[in-house]
């Protein structure tokens, strides 16, 4: 086998593993985004996202500035962080795939 | 710099500010990139790979830093293989650290405390620590190994690849080769090395690689020959 294929494929394995890592990775982290809402002249958090069934969910995290609060801010902004690399790695990994001839694949 | 380039380099520097870099020995496809740059040669030939394989000398070198922590803190997951020996990955390369295997060696991943890192054990990695130099790259100073130690090993450990790593053989040998004309073509001096480093090899490993070069590069095998 032509050694630039063997590098090709070596690469796609290497996309494969950080596929699957950074998926379990997000999925240890919140889903969704906070939203503040005011009840009573008091601000407070809540957690929205869609659920396994898909259904729209509602969380209540904490009053604004809480600790739980920053902490859940500071999740959801790690998974950003990790969603927008699990992103360039599909996309590395989609173009790599085409690079190697389908039978070796 | 490329992206990918630009990424080891954040590596290279993250070893820099934990006084790592020259006490790590930097071996695998990078150093390909390192030669190239030290030789200011786009001609040298370099078989990207996105592997960062970092030795670390036995005895242990003396610094002590919490490189899982520093990783992992830097965008790095962690990430096991199924013999438990540790890899860490990010969207555009992955990292591992190998120690030189003593006695009969093992296959279970060596704990360096003091660096709180798992390393693999591998043979013939004495050989490359023993033959190490320092190298600049994009102004930080890094050991790697003497690219003619560089080739021979890579000569060795293609021959013991089995199973599904035997398709890498092939890419092993290719690129030491290429090292080896390259640097009997173009940087005499540097390829006399081999002199230096075959004081170092047994019979039968010096016998291995002739063995290798005389099926592949035969004007190569008869230098090496004299050098052996």
């Amino acid at each position: 086998m032509n050694s630039a294929i063997i590098v090709l494929i070596e690469e796609k394995q290497r996309l494969e593993r950080a596929k699957k890592l950074f998926s379990r990775e997000i999925a240890k982290l919140p889903k969704g985004s906070l939203q503040l809402k005011k009840r009573a002249s008091q601000y407070f958090y809540y957690r929205v996202f869609r659920d396994e069934n898909n259904k729209h969910t509602t969380v209540y995290i904490g009053k604004k500035d809480s600790k739980e609060v920053i902490k859940t801010q500071e999740l959801i902004q790690e998974r950003k962080e990790l969603e927008q690399k699990f992103r360039k790695v599909k996309k590395d990994l989609n173009s790599i795939t085409r690079l190697i001839p389908k039978n070796e694949r | 710099m490329n992206d990918k380039t630009e990424q080891f380099h954040k590596v290279l520097q993250l070893l820099k500010e934990h006084g790592l870099s020259t006490e790590l020995i930097l071996v695998g496809g990078w150093c390909l990139e390192i030669y190239k740059h030290h030789f200011k040669d786009n001609g040298f030939p370099v078989m990207q790979t996105q592997d960062i394989d970092i030795l670390i000398r036995n005895p242990y070198p003396p610094v002590r830093a919490n490189l899982d922590q520093i990783l992992t803190e830097n965008g790095f997951l962690r990430d096991y293989s199924p013999g438990g020996h540790v890899h860490y990955l990010n969207e555009s390369l992955e990292l591992e650290f190998i120690t030189p295997a003593k006695g009969k060696g093992t296959d279970e991943p060596v704990q360096v405390k003091r660096l709180n890192i798992t390393a693999q054990a591998l043979r013939l990695m004495d050989i490359i620590q023993n033959h190490t130099e320092q190298f600049s790259f994009h102004g930080i100073l890094l050991a790697a190994p003497n690219p003619c130690v560089f080739a021979l090993v890579k000569l060795l450990v293609s021959n013991r690849r089995e199973g599904a790593f035997q398709k890498k053989a092939e890419k092993d040998r290719e690129t030491a080769i290429g090292i080896l004309e390259y640097l009997n073509q173009k940087h005499t001096e540097k390829f006399r090395d081999i002199e230096i480093i075959g004081k170092d090899l047994s019979a039968k490993l010096k016998k291995e690689i002739l063995s290798i070069l005389q099926e592949r590069s035969i004007d190569t095998c008869k230098v090496i020959r004299q050098f052996f």
